[in-house]
């Protein structure tokens, strides 16, 4: 028995000696343009889903599911968020690849999490991650529109995709 | 010794499994709205700064900084970094980033001169902070460099020539 919490103890202390070694001497990857390896481009994502699932589960919209609230949704999305997670249409942003980890493009990608989970990360952000907190910024009925408006956004209606676009100036196209 | 090594490897399993768990059950707190504990945020600043200084060049940029250079440097700043990283004679804000970024005007930068053209050029992984490699030159991210290195001293001409000017 004493053996085997000699045993036990030295696996804890070799840890702790190994992580301090790792952080402490820099051998730590944080450049943003390497590429992550793939068990962690595999865990995170996963780990923070189920994180947002645990929180975001009982939720629901009290907003109607129609057109007039993906336009509502869609302008504050095309406004604050287009930036970052790209425009509707096949086009990535390229800004948005530019952070560890990239910003989700939703247009291509799509999303895996739910209305309310999505509402939940817009308002709370994500940690360690480009993505900051929205509830300063928007009611939580904008939120749930902003939500609804990302579920939709690879799946449009023509009528709501027209009408988020920014009135077009003279000049372009 | 066969029960010690049963208690180094079952100890091993154990603490891994419990790792495993803790990200897979969503234990994991991921709002970015929370503050994090002090040991922490001194944790990973420590582990961050080792790891720039183990990659970033030694070497001194090429520029001896100019006025000119400053400018350059400034304008740009002024242009991508002054929304999370605050204006030099501009208010202090809280920002709502996880980690928050530095206020560089403010709190200076324990950084070197290529240690900044490094983060610049590269980001910092789970942080807010994006790579510039692709918007910008490297002869752009030293003038960069060489401003946020200065932005507490600045010569008043290139303050006033940097400044976005008022309409």
């Amino acid at each position: 028995m004493k053996r085997l919490i000699a045993g036990s103890l030295c696996a804890v202390a070799l840890l702790g000696l190994a992580l301090g070694v790792y952080l402490g001497l820099g051998l730590m990857e944080v450049a943003a343009d390497a590429k992550p390896a793939a068990w962690e481009a595999g865990l995170m994502p996963s780990a923070v889903h189920a994180s947002v699932q645990r929180r975001a589960a009982a939720m629901q919209s009290p907003l109607p599911q129609t057109d007039a609230t993906l336009v509502a949704g869609g302008r504050l999305y095309m406004k604050d968020c287009v930036g970052c997670h790209g425009a509707p249409g096949p086009h990535p942003s390229d800004y948005g690849l530019t952070f560890f980890p990239p910003a989700p493009q939703f247009a291509q990608a799509g999303s895996r999490f739910s209305d309310a989970e999505r509402f939940w990360v817009a308002k709370h952000g994500i940690r360690m991650s480009g993505m900051y907190p929205q509830a300063p910024h928007y009611s939580d009925a904008d939120l749930w529109r902003l939500a609804a408006f990302i579920g939709r956004i690879g799946s449009l209606p023509p009528a709501v995709a027209k009408a988020i676009q920014p009135p077009a100036s003279p000049a372009s196209n | 010794m066969k029960q010690f090594v049963l208690g180094f490897l079952g100890t091993l399993v154990f603490l891994m499994t419990g790792v495993f768990g803790y990200l897979r059950l969503g234990a994991a707190e991921v709002r970015a709205d929370v503050a994090a504990p002090a040991w922490q945020r001194r944790l990973m600043h420590f582990a961050v700064r080792a790891s720039v200084q183990r990659s970033a060049p030694k070497a001194r940029s090429s520029l001896a900084p100019t006025d000119g250079d400053l400018i350059a440097g400034g304008k740009l700043y002024f242009d991508g970094c002054e929304g999370c990283h605050g204006r030099p004679g501009g208010p202090r804000r809280k920002r709502a980033l996880f980690s928050p970024p530095p206020e560089l005007a403010y709190d200076g930068t324990p950084y070197s001169e290529p240690e900044r053209f490094w983060i610049i050029k590269h980001g910092i992984r789970r942080s807010g902070m994006s790579a510039w490699n692709t918007s910008y030159t490297d002869q752009q991210l030293w003038t960069l460099a060489a401003f946020v290195g200065r932005m507490q001293d600045l010569p008043p001409s290139v303050l006033d020539a940097v400044q976005p000017k008022k309409r």
